[in-house]
């Protein structure tokens, strides 16, 4: 249970990923695939934080000192400022795939005048 | 003795060059065919200049680009490549002239396509003739296939397009699903693709590899027609008369049997077949069913063109049983069998199609009493039987002759009754129709009023291939001087 | 000028597609000649820097971006992205840049037909595309792998959803996939990440093989980052979307997109196997290797026998990729010399056969409107030149020599026999004689189905190729499938041997 609670956000990411790629693959409302997909990425965007996240740290800016130069930040004590700014790219790609993929459930909707996959493939074969 | 030379490579490539000039002049027949022509005599002369050399025990090689590490498109001429290459070359020249007059009246406008396709076939044979290796013969193999397809479905109807579909059928899955992995695994096995006299194997390959890859060459190179492998030959008969005989008696089943004798001489070896009696015998066992059966099938046979093609499924399997002797005279044997029968065989052909074109008959059963109102088709009918069945004044006896030494040498010699059984009955499937085109009353009053003989382009080279038959037998004592150069490279301990 | 040619590779289609969209505010015809030359610079410096490094001693050619030094000897340069170029991905760079120039060219007249008014988008779409696919295979960091796979992919959904009508659901799937695939990549990353700190790719090569091979992080770390990217290369199972992704496109999109997508996702897969991971990492479970061969098998099968099932051209030649990715992935997954070999011969080859199959298609369907088969009677009189090309590309499809297929198909087999993989050689052969059974049909149809329009009396056919701007890189292609073959041995000892790691003996 200790190993549980101590690990509680790798539970939370995958609960998240699992919730996320399940409604991805068996949902057959394709508005709910993009929140499915988007749940996934927010999963795996929480996974990079907290993987560069520590105990007490603190955010990781430099401290100016006299004369603008700037002190070497002690790495123990600052959060890995890496995976922060990986996720920032990630969160682009995120928002742009979601919009995308959004745009294109309405191009379909405008065609087939639902969101329903099954409904859409029956309208297409026919 | 080897020496670099490009004139292999020119041989090869100029009858590929003219067939570009060929369809870039299909608006002027007679330049056309000048270009063929000229083609072919370029390709004699320069055959002719390799000659002497090749008689003087050189071997000329050239490479031209390097396809895989240690294996090149590479040339290689020696005793067996130039006495094929040869054959096919001199064998064109009359064909081409027999083409002109079948198809020139008929105003057919797929000639161009025709004669270019025809001078990359020729192109291809030649090249497998002179291939140093097992790649760069593969590779001509495949093109001979695909270039005569065009020629098989000339007349662009359902029948040829039947034809031309089991055609490639049969030679593709053929080579790409059994030759192509041999090849492969020779490859992974020993890193060398050349024909070398001793083989390329060494002692650590296990009998059982051995068996396997022999079988996978064996019917891999369907163009030798053994069966079960054999049913493309008669489809692929639908081809106009000319296809069939340069193709089908020379070129293409000739390339198949030619790429057996290599790669049993210089991938397995001699010495390897004659001290592995498991391989000989699977060789000579697969080649002498196929001889019976097809010899009997013949015999049943009354479209004419069928029973030649069930012939020469038959003769080619003498060819490969003369291999499977392992033995120096069935070797010999069988490189003069593929000479000897190739002049009989194209002067049945040719007969078949100017009896055809002469009074529209193609049974057999149509045919009695027709001799005497062509004459000069049925006496070349007559000589080039004798060629086939092997009997003399003919070139096929030779061939024979050394076939069956070849038994006594090695020690597969119940084939001996194999080649006796089978003479006999080509004998029976080939007299009678001469016997009968001469002798009996006429059977079809249609066709036998009908009969008178067709135009002298097409009659001239059957008489020149006749006569070819007799020369052979005459002169097959410098054949053999190729043969001998062949066998002293591959099968000298022998 | 020279040391910046490998981010000018990048750089030429990206600011192309910036500047297509911008210039066109101002003049819509300038987009198309913005992206030609940032094509032609970028296929240019791929060019050059491959013979650079053919000519130099050089092993790889590093770039470092933003200052920050390289990992090894500056103290923040584990954050800074590094392009490197070495014998691997230069062959890779230079197909992709050049096929994407030569598409682009073929592509005018085609958008101007099919997407009336919208070429100025479509360029820099097109563009953009390019520059993600360069991007993948130039990158030496593996996040920033991911950044560009996306911009690829982006580009990509937008690409097919012009095709209208069906294609928007075809994008959709595709981007459901591709995300997904994404993402397992991403995560794959990030296990990497927490094992060694690092996302060089340089640095992982030296990490991964001697101090982590037995870490069950890293271990799933490389299974995920490779589902996804066969997902994104649609290799069995997850190949549902890449059929109505690539057949319901516009056709310049699908020249594109087909030949070069999923060959650049299995050059990302080789990338991670090879470089990251090890061969000796891949041979150390075998039972993942001997699941992914039986998987390349099926995949194999399954390409070949639905694209016999089909009646349209450019659903054929869409399930002839998926069985083409198993030729690849098999290959790099016997995981020795000739099976790498040809896997990464093949990437090239491929890129170039499914080029020129998608080009004629599109020839085709400028001139006729469709490539159901049934109605490709008599094209061999229509078009001769494009009908040639057609044969030509299906007899390297098949594998007849002396065609680049061919000598890929003999690697691989070569490979397959040393590893004992029989299945594979068979799926192999089994799928060259579909291909072959394809081509004769198509044989029959084109060809011998009309009688000969030139005899009296039979209905006459007028010639009518499709325009010299489609015609001429159609040709260029399909001739490249024949040199390519022919200088095997050159492309195979002087590039592919030197891309290869060191393999452990058996």
């Amino acid at each position: 249970m200790e190993e549980f609670i101590d690990k509680f956000n790798y539970v939370l990411v995958v609960i998240l990923m699992m919730t996320g790629l399940w409604s991805m693959l068996a949902q057959n409302n394709l508005i709910k695939k993009c929140i499915g997909m988007a749940i996934f990425q927010t999963g795996i965007i929480l996974f990079f934080i907290s993987i560069g996240a520590k105990n007490n740290a603190l955010i990781p800016i430099l401290t100016e000192t006299a004369n603008h130069t700037y002190n070497d930040p002690n790495v123990n004590e600052v959060t890995n400022p890496l995976t922060q700014i990986l996720m920032l790219t990630a969160i682009v790609v995120g928002v742009a795939t979601l919009g995308v993929g959004l745009a294109l459930a309405q191009k379909v909707h405008q065609q087939n005048d639902s969101f329903d996959e099954d409904e859409i493939l029956n309208n297409q074969t026919k | 003795m080897e020496e670099t030379l490009t004139t292999p490579f020119w041989i090869v490539f100029i009858s590929s060059m003219a067939a570009v000039l060929i369809a870039l002049c299909g608006r002027a027949p007679n330049l056309r065919e000048a270009i063929i022509f000229l083609a072919a005599i370029c390709k004699l002369a320069l055959l002719s200049t390799l000659t002497s050399g090749v008689l003087d025990g050189k071997l000329y090689t050239f490479t031209l680009i390097n396809l895989l590490p240690n294996v090149g498109l590479s040339f290689k001429v020696d005793g067996a490549g130039l006495l094929f290459a040869f054959v096919s070359v001199t064998l064109w020249i009359p064909v081409t002239i027999y083409s002109i007059g079948l198809l020139r009246p008929k105003k057919d406008l797929s000639q161009t396509r025709f004669y270019a396709c025809f001078s990359i076939a020729i192109s291809s044979a030649v090249g497998v003739a002179f291939s140093a290796n097992l790649l760069t013969m593969f590779i001509f193999y495949e093109i001979l296939s695909l270039s005569t397809y065009p020629l098989v479905t000339h007349n662009q109807d359902d029948e040829a397009i039947k034809g031309g579909r089991k055609y490639l059928t049969y030679l593709l899955t053929t080579s790409v699903g059994l030759a192509l992995p041999a090849m492969i695994i020779v490859y992974q096995h020993t890193g060398s693709l050349d024909f070398t006299g001793g083989g390329v194997f060494n002692d650590k390959t296990s009998n059982t590899l051995l068996t396997i890859l022999v079988v996978m060459f064996l019917f891999g190179f369907a163009k030798a027609g053994l069966m079960p492998f054999h049913a493309w030959l008669p489809g692929a008969m639908v081809a106009p008369a000319p296809v069939s005989s340069l193709l089908h008696a020379v070129a293409v089943v000739k390339v198949g049997v030619f790429s057996i004798i290599r790669i049993t001489t210089g991938i397995f070896g001699v010495d390897l077949l004659a001290n592995t009696p498991s391989l000989t015998t699977i060789i000579c066992v697969i080649a002498a069913i196929t001889l019976i059966t097809a010899s009997l099938i013949a015999l049943t046979q009354d479209n004419l063109k069928a029973r030649l093609a069930y012939s020469t499924i038959g003769q080619l399997s003498y060819i490969i049983l003369g291999v499977g002797l392992a033995s120096a005279s069935g070797i010999a044997g069988a490189m003069l069998h593929i000479p000897m029968h190739a002049v009989g065989k194209i002067t049945l052909f040719l007969c078949a199609g100017a009896i055809y074109e002469a009074c529209g008959a193609k049974y057999i059963s149509q045919m009695n009493g027709i001799g005497r109102k062509i004459p000069f088709t049925f006496t070349a009918f007559f000589l080039g039987s004798l060629c086939v069945i092997g009997l003399p004044p003919t070139g096929g006896f030779i061939s024979k002759w050394h076939l069956l030494n070849g038994t006594l040498d090695s020690i597969q010699q119940w084939t001996f009754a194999i080649f006796l059984i089978s003479s006999f009955l080509n004998a029976a499937y080939f007299i009678p129709i001469v016997f009968k085109g001469f002798f009996s009353a006429p059977s079809d009053e249609k066709v036998y009023n009908k009969a008178s003989e067709p135009s002298m382009l097409m009659v001239a080279p059957m008489l020149i291939t006749a006569t070819g038959c007799l020369l052979v037998f005459f002169f097959s004592n410098f054949l053999y001087q190729f043969v001998e150069q062949f066998l002293n490279v591959y099968a000298k301990t022998n | 000028m020279i040391e910046h040619l490998p981010i000018l590779i990048i750089l030429g289609p990206l600011l192309g597609a910036v500047f297509a969209s911008l210039t066109s505010w101002y003049r819509p015809k300038l987009s198309f000649p913005v992206v030609i030359f940032g094509l032609a610079i970028s296929s240019l410096s791929a060019i050059l820097i491959v013979f650079k490094l053919a000519f130099s001693e050089l092993d790889v050619i590093h770039y470092q971006l933003g200052g920050w030094g390289t990992p090894e000897k500056d103290e923040y340069g584990i954050v800074g992205i590094q392009i490197s170029v070495d014998y691997l991905n230069g062959l890779i760079l230079a197909t992709v840049s050049t096929i994407g120039l030569l598409t682009a060219v073929f592509s005018t007249r085609s958008v101007e037909r099919e997407l009336t008014g919208q070429q100025r988008y479509f360029f820099s779409l097109f563009s953009l595309l390019v520059s993600g696919l360069l991007g993948i295979s130039i990158t030496g960091d593996i996040f920033n792998l991911y950044v560009f796979m996306e911009i690829a992919a982006l580009s990509s959904y937008a690409l097919i959803a012009y095709g209208k009508g069906r294609s928007y659901m075809a994008s959709f799937n595709y981007l459901m996939m591709g995300t997904m695939g994404a993402c397992l990549y991403l995560l794959g990353v990030g296990f990497v990440f927490v094992k060694t700190g690092t996302l060089n790719i340089e640095n992982l090569s030296q990490i991964i093989p001697q101090t982590l091979q037995n870490s069950q992080a890293v271990f799933v770390g490389f299974v995920l980052i490779m589902i996804g990217a066969w997902a994104k290369m649609a290799f069995f199972p997850l190949h549902g979307w890449l059929p109505n992704a690539y057949s319901y496109a516009p056709t310049a999109s699908g020249a594109l997109l087909a030949p070069l997508a999923t060959k650049v996702s299995v050059y990302a897969m080789l990338r991670i196997m090879i470089t990251v991971y090890s061969i000796d990492y891949v041979l150390k479970s075998p039972s993942i290797q001997s699941t992914v061969l039986l998987l390349s098998t099926i995949s194999i099968l399954v390409g070949s026998f639905f694209s016999i099932t089909q009646s349209n051209l450019r659903k054929i030649a869409c399930y002839f990729i998926i069985s083409e990715i198993g030729y690849m992935v098999g290959g790099a997954w016997l995981a020795n010399e000739p099976g790498l070999k040809g896997a990464i011969y093949h990437v090239v080859a491929d890129a170039a056969m499914t080029s020129a199959f998608f080009m004629i298609i599109g020839c085709i369907v400028y001139r006729t409107g469709q490539t159901e088969l049934k109605k490709l009677d008599g094209l061999f009189y229509k078009m001769p030149l494009t009908f040639v090309a057609l044969i030509i590309t299906m007899a390297a499809l098949i594998g007849v020599p002396p065609t680049c297929g061919f000598f890929s198909k003999f690697y691989l087999i070569q490979g397959a026999v040393q590893a004992g993989t029989w299945h594979f050689v068979i799926a192999l052969l089994i799928s060259s004689l579909i291909k072959a059974i394809i081509l004769f049909r198509i044989i029959e149809i084109g060809y011998n189905k009309v009688p000969n329009p030139a005899k009296e009396g039979n209905k006459t056919i007028t010639r009518e190729e499709a325009p010299l701007s489609m015609l001429i890189p159609t040709l260029i292609v399909t001739l490249s499938l024949i040199l390519i073959g022919l200088f095997t041995d050159k492309l195979v000892t002087n590039f592919i041997a030197k891309a290869l790691p060191e393999i452990p003996s058996l």
